[in-house]
């Protein structure tokens, strides 16, 4: 008699994660901009390469900012001179006396008055200067724009979008402390997005020509984790 | 007579006391509305760095806020000594 083929229940197939070929780079095994940078913690600075303990609100998750980038502090000089010129305003017409009519709780109120005018001014200078950001990451470009105090916009375009890059520096200042523009094509919703006189524009361009080259790679080689 | 009293250094005891009187409270309640609207000015401050320092998280931001009360408390203070000095 023959054996009665008793069928062995199936092995229960595990799950297995299907591990891709290639992990994501960091940005120091494909920049040799970066591979050069230290990572900064200086909240302070205009050029903030691979920051630490910072962030923007919309990062998704494993999105890492790889350069902050502020307007070059040469630029700000403008309105600063404005405000300390503002403060000896009174100084010099003090002796002109030309608010000799006014009792002196008046002329006390007009100085306390001016001064907190002129303290208003620098905070919101400087508010405008800090919070006025470019940041590129290993996904996207965003520019920050903080116009005034009841205006900003948050512009972000993917770095696979991004068409042509353009470094652009003109005027004494500029090239001495060697700051400019960069102009960036993208055949995002925003055409163009403008870093306006961020520190050394020719690295930044650079920079972003290597993520757009180790976006194709990724491309190519099939998407990473 | 107005305009001469401003643009003249000469004492107020030159001026008629009534027109005097009239600038003076004019001057005061100038001060007074533009203090309120700086005042105003320093709470709008206040709120845009509450909402920047959300856009971009840096270690700063709790001391930026801290100049945004600072500010605020210095403006609301002047109000206050220009309600009991004018």
């Amino acid at each position: 008699m023959p054996d009665i083929f008793v069928a062995h229940p199936e092995p229960k197939t595990e799950k297995v994660r299907v591990k891709h070929k290639h992990r994501r780079r960091g940005i120091d095994d494909y920049s040799t901009v970066m591979r050069l940078e230290k990572p900064s913690s200086n909240p302070l600075s205009w050029f903030v390469p691979k920051p630490q303990r910072m962030g923007f609100s919309t990062q998704s998750a494993g999105e890492s900012i790889i350069l902050l980038l502020r307007q070059h502090p040469v630029t700000q000089i403008r309105w600063s001179l404005t405000a300390l010129l503002a403060s000896v305003i009174p100084l010099i017409f003090s002796p002109i006396d030309f608010m000799g009519f006014l009792p002196a709780n008046y002329k006390l109120a007009l100085y306390l008055g001016w001064y907190l005018m002129i303290i208003g001014f620098v905070l919101e200078s400087f508010l405008k200067w800090f919070f006025n950001v470019y940041i590129i990451t290993d996904e996207r470009i965003i520019d920050v724009d903080f116009m005034s105090l009841i205006y900003k916009n948050i512009s972000a375009a993917k770095i696979d979008k991004i068409e042509d890059t353009t470094a652009t520096t003109g005027g004494f200042l500029a090239s001495l402390f060697n700051y400019g523009t960069v102009t960036i094509q993208t055949a995002a919703e925003r055409r163009e997005f403008e870093f306006s006189n961020v520190p050394l524009p020719n690295k930044v361009t650079k920079l972003i020509n290597e993520l757009i080259l180790e976006e194709e790679r990724e491309k190519i080689e099939g998407r990473v984790i | 007579m107005l305009w001469q009293a401003v643009v003249s250094s000469t004492p107020s005891s030159s001026i008629p006391p009534e027109v005097n009187q009239f600038l003076l409270m004019f001057i005061k309640w100038c001060l007074i509305v533009l203090m309120i609207f700086y005042v105003a000015f320093a709470g709008v401050v206040i709120r845009q760095i509450q909402i920047m320092r959300q856009t971009l998280v840096t270690t700063f931001s709790p001391i930026l806020k801290i100049l945004g009360f600072v500010h605020f408390a210095l403006a609301f203070l002047v109000l206050l000594v220009f309600f009991s000095i004018l």
